[in-house]
């Protein structure tokens, strides 16, 4: 691979006694579509985790465009272009829809050198982007007054108002019918087609080996497989992970 | 130097004696707190409405105020039942437990206090008992029975409750609320009956330890406050959930008080507990997202 | 689009937002003088103070608010910051002239480190961490000072107040006058940061602290400037406690009673607004200084206690809270 957008050696974390990431290696190049799939407690969310700086890794390093960000706070690697959404939608609930883009717009886009958005352009990016989603019209509203579809949407509209060169989606699909997951996969391909590396962790299988170029699989903290998804699907081991034995 | 060595080695056995009454004070938070996450800081008010009872039971009916601690805790599990049903209605389930829910347990605490106050006054109250007095001797050794007792009470209590919670079905369901809230949904077992029941044995404990503390020494309301610190202090010290740990830790305050009130006077013994506690949370190492 | 055409558009959105604050300020600084005006025409000593005690909770539940309100952060330790703000004008006033409202400068210099300090220890951990934390600090707090010969100790210690007042009629007038500039100063310091980018931050600090930290907001900086902010106003407040009083000791100093109520009156006035702690300091306030003639001063604290429970079960968005939510069903 030329020079990876995001790189982890040998990751590792333990909680106590619990190893939940161990030994990992991944090599994301701009551009990707990566699946990252594993059973649960396989250390998906703890590697999303550990890479976006919300936890700190034990062992390893993690750089980010060939820099190191080892020890770099969350704030820093989304102002660097690191950017995820969460499992469960964590709205900032006594905002607007438009307040809470803002507030990425205004300290991860804002803080990079050089950017300076006026406040004007500012609410305008910010309706622009929840446009894309499909939320303008809900700009004034908060966010409990949304559906489980919409508060997806809302999660990966301020995960892109953040301006990332890499997206985690975490579990954005999950629990939605069809229809829903069609959208939001939608929304996906547009942002990657934009420039947005993506990594999408997903259950969804038909979803996961339509989106991705790469299928990446975790298993009790380890990666049991990385390769073409169609390959991928039929290794043994993956085979056996989500089969038994 | 041997007048100081007897000094030294009596502080460090009665820090030993104090520790475990602490850690018969700090086990209902850390059953509250450490293993459910309702941060109950009115809890050393529930043990002053304990040492103050002890004191009406001793005063108006004769009885031994360890009897009298024992027979108020049914009444404090159901108090405790009750307190934990109205904080999970109006701000457990509404998510909103961080600020509104510890404002009320502020409320709490400072409305028990007062209240104490205007019932009884800020008069030093304290019991009589066969047991308080006299002291036993061994060499260079002075145990204060009216601290050997309550140690020993302390201790018994809180090896009874390790054991109902690691062999009964209602404390081992405990155990797994604390672990892992969703799990036991999965088991039919109803999370929000198990907390109430775990928090009404964390207030009904206060009941005993109140009763321990007005042996131990004369009470008036805002003695309380002296225990939040540290409550909390040997809570976070001890790993928040495990009770060996918390002994521990109860112990390790205990003596550090102790030797410090000996040698240093007692004015600067309470900020022995809490200086721990400040020290203990700026080395915890876990971060905004887990505890 | 030429830069010519942008400009026109931006700076009326850009003035718009200044206007409104450098206005706010200009209405606060009017309403200030007209409290002022007001209680030198009645001219009854006695309301000066107790005037002086309502405004002194309204900078303390302002304060208060800035951390608790904006960020989510409960601190009970109010009595700490609060205290060290007197007691850093007691030993300004052994050591040096300096005239008033420079101490109360410098008791705010005082608070805001110690803000600083224990803010950078406990500020990592969850929010309830750093509420335990803050009561621990008082204690430590008023333990040091109990055995602080210098300034008195348990003791306590006498203050002499300067017959001379620099402006006004009395002594007990001019530190009303100090107050109200305070107060002033600490409700138009409170609405002009939760209408800027900072209050953004912090309620999103509030609202969920990983997702804003996550979306760039470097919330243990935003978090220290809060603690910093609201522990040197309340710092302030203390600062002239000692000539108000003129006698200081530890217990009264550290009293619970300032925690109580610099959360009981934010909580029950509400907490999103800068209104909030004002309409929450001067009903709690007010009452309580006309119950202290009639009741006693525990059963006046019980009532506060009370109140606040009541209204964090039945209301706990405040007062405001309440007016919001008519509106918004009148409206439909």
């Amino acid at each position: 691979m030329a020079k990876p957008l995001l790189e982890a050696r040998g990751l590792g974390k333990r909680f106590g006694g619990f190893v939940a990431l161990d030994g990992i290696d991944l090599a994301i190049a701009g551009g990707e579509r990566i699946g990252l799939i594993g059973p649960n407690g396989s250390g998906k969310s703890t590697l999303v985790n550990c890479l976006s700086g919300i936890l700190r890794h034990d062992s390893g390093t993690v750089s980010f465009d060939g820099r190191p960000i080892d020890g770099l706070p969350a704030y820093r690697r989304t102002r660097l272009g690191l950017a995820r959404s969460f499992q469960l939608p964590k709205p900032f609930r006594t905002l607007t829809l438009l307040d809470n883009l803002r507030v990425p717009l205004l300290y991860a886009v804002n803080a990079r050198p050089g950017r300076r958005l006026p406040e004007g352009e500012i609410a305008e990016r910010a309706l622009a982007i929840l446009g894309e989603v499909g939320l303008a019209d809900k700009a004034r509203r908060l966010p409990r007054d949304l559906t489980q579809v919409e508060m997806r949407k809302l999660e990966l509209a301020r995960a892109v108002a953040t301006e990332p060169r890499l997206l985690f989606a975490d579990e954005t699909m999950a629990g939605l019918s069809p229809a829903e997951v069609e959208e939001i996969l939608e929304v996906l391909f547009r942002l990657n087609e934009a420039g947005i590396t993506i990594v999408l962790i997903e259950h969804i299988m038909r979803a996961v080996m339509r989106f991705s170029t790469r299928l990446v699989v975790l298993l009790a903290g380890q990666k049991i497989a990385d390769g073409m998804p169609q390959e991928t699907i039929r290794n043994p081991a993956v085979e056996r992970a989500y089969l038994g034995e | 130097m041997a007048i100081s060595f007897d000094l030294a080695i009596n502080a460090l056995v009665a820090g030993l004696l104090l520790g475990g009454f602490y850690a018969a004070v700090t086990v209902g938070v850390t059953i509250a707190f450490g293993m459910l996450d309702i941060v109950n800081i009115a809890h050393p008010a529930f043990i002053m409405l304990g040492s103050y009872l002890a004191y009406l039971g001793a005063r108006d009916l004769g009885l031994d105020p360890i009897l009298g601690g024992i027979l108020a805790m049914p009444a404090f599990f159901l108090l405790g039942m009750a307190v934990y049903q109205i904080y999970y209605f109006c701000f457990e389930r509404r998510g909103e437990e961080a600020m509104q829910g510890l404002a009320f347990f502020f409320g709490l605490l400072f409305v028990a206090e007062v209240g104490l106050i205007l019932a009884f006054g800020v008069d030093y109250r304290f019991v009589e008992a066969p047991y308080i007095g006299p002291s036993l001797k061994f060499g260079i050794f002075e145990l204060p029975l009216r601290m050997l007792v309550p140690f020993l009470c302390s201790l018994a209590m809180v090896a009874l409750l390790q054991l109902y919670l690691s062999r009964s079905f209602i404390g081992r369901a405990i155990l797994a609320v604390s672990q892992d809230r969703d799990a036991l949904r999965l088991m039919a077992v109803d999370p929000i009956r198990i907390k109430r029941i775990a928090f009404g044995i964390a207030i009904a404990t206060a009941a005993l330890a109140g009763a321990f503390l007005i042996i131990i020494q004369p009470v008036q309301p805002s003695v309380g406050r002296d225990y939040l610190g540290r409550v909390f202090a040997i809570c976070v010290l001890g790993g928040m959930t495990s009770f060996p740990g918390m002994v521990a830790g109860a112990m390790l305050i205990g003596i550090v008080e102790s030797l410090t009130a000996t040698f240093y006077g007692p004015s600067w013994a309470p900020a022995v507990a809490f200086g721990f506690l400040l020290l203990a949370l700026a080395v915890r190492p876990s971060g905004i997202l887990g505890r | 689009m030429t830069t010519a055409s942008i400009r026109p558009r931006a700076w009326p959105a850009l003035s718009g937002a200044l206007a409104s604050t450098i206005g706010f300020w200009l209405l606060a600084a009017l309403a200030g003088a007209a409290v002022l005006a007001a209680f030198l025409l009645v001219s009854n000593e006695y309301f000066f103070f107790a005037g002086y005690v309502v405004l002194q909770y309204v900078v303390l539940a302002t304060a208060w608010n800035i951390l608790g309100g904006y960020t989510g952060y409960v601190n009970f330790g109010v009595g700490a910051f609060f205290a060290s703000g007197a007691y850093s004008t007691v030993v300004l006033s052994k050591l040096s002239q300096l005239p008033l409202p420079v101490m109360i400068l410098c008791a705010g210099v005082v608070s805001g480190v110690i803000g600083l300090g224990m803010g950078y220890l406990t500020l990592r951990l969850r929010g309830v961490f750093f509420a335990i934390a803050t009561l621990a600090l008082a204690i430590v707090l008023q333990t040091l000072i109990v055995n602080w010969d210098y300034v008195g100790g348990s003791r306590g210690v006498y203050v002499i107040r300067p017959e001379q007042a620099p402006l006004l009629g009395s002594y007990v007038q001019y530190l009303f006058l100090l107050m109200l500039i305070l107060a002033v100063a600490a409700v138009a310091i409170a609405r002009t940061i939760e209408r800027s980018r900072l209050g953004l931050g912090f309620a999103a600090i509030r609202d969920d602290e990983p997702a804003a930290e996550a979306g760039g907001v470097p919330t243990l900086r935003l978090k220290l400037i809060a603690t910093v902010l609201s522990g040197a106003l309340m710092g302030m407040a203390g600062a002239p406690l000692p000539y108000y009083v003129t006698y200081l000791d530890p217990d009264s100093s550290f009293s619970l009673a300032y925690a109580v109520n610099s959360v009981a009156m934010p909580l029950i006035g509400g907490t999103t607004s800068w209104a909030g702690p004002i309409i929450g300091a001067v009903l709690l306030g007010t009452v309580q200084q006309l119950a202290t003639v009639t009741i006693s001063s525990a059963l006046n604290l019980m009532i506060v206690g009370l109140l606040l429970i009541a209204f964090v079960i039945i209301a706990p968005n405040g007062i405001v809270g309440l007016v919001t939510a008519w509106r918004r069903r009148r409206s439909g």
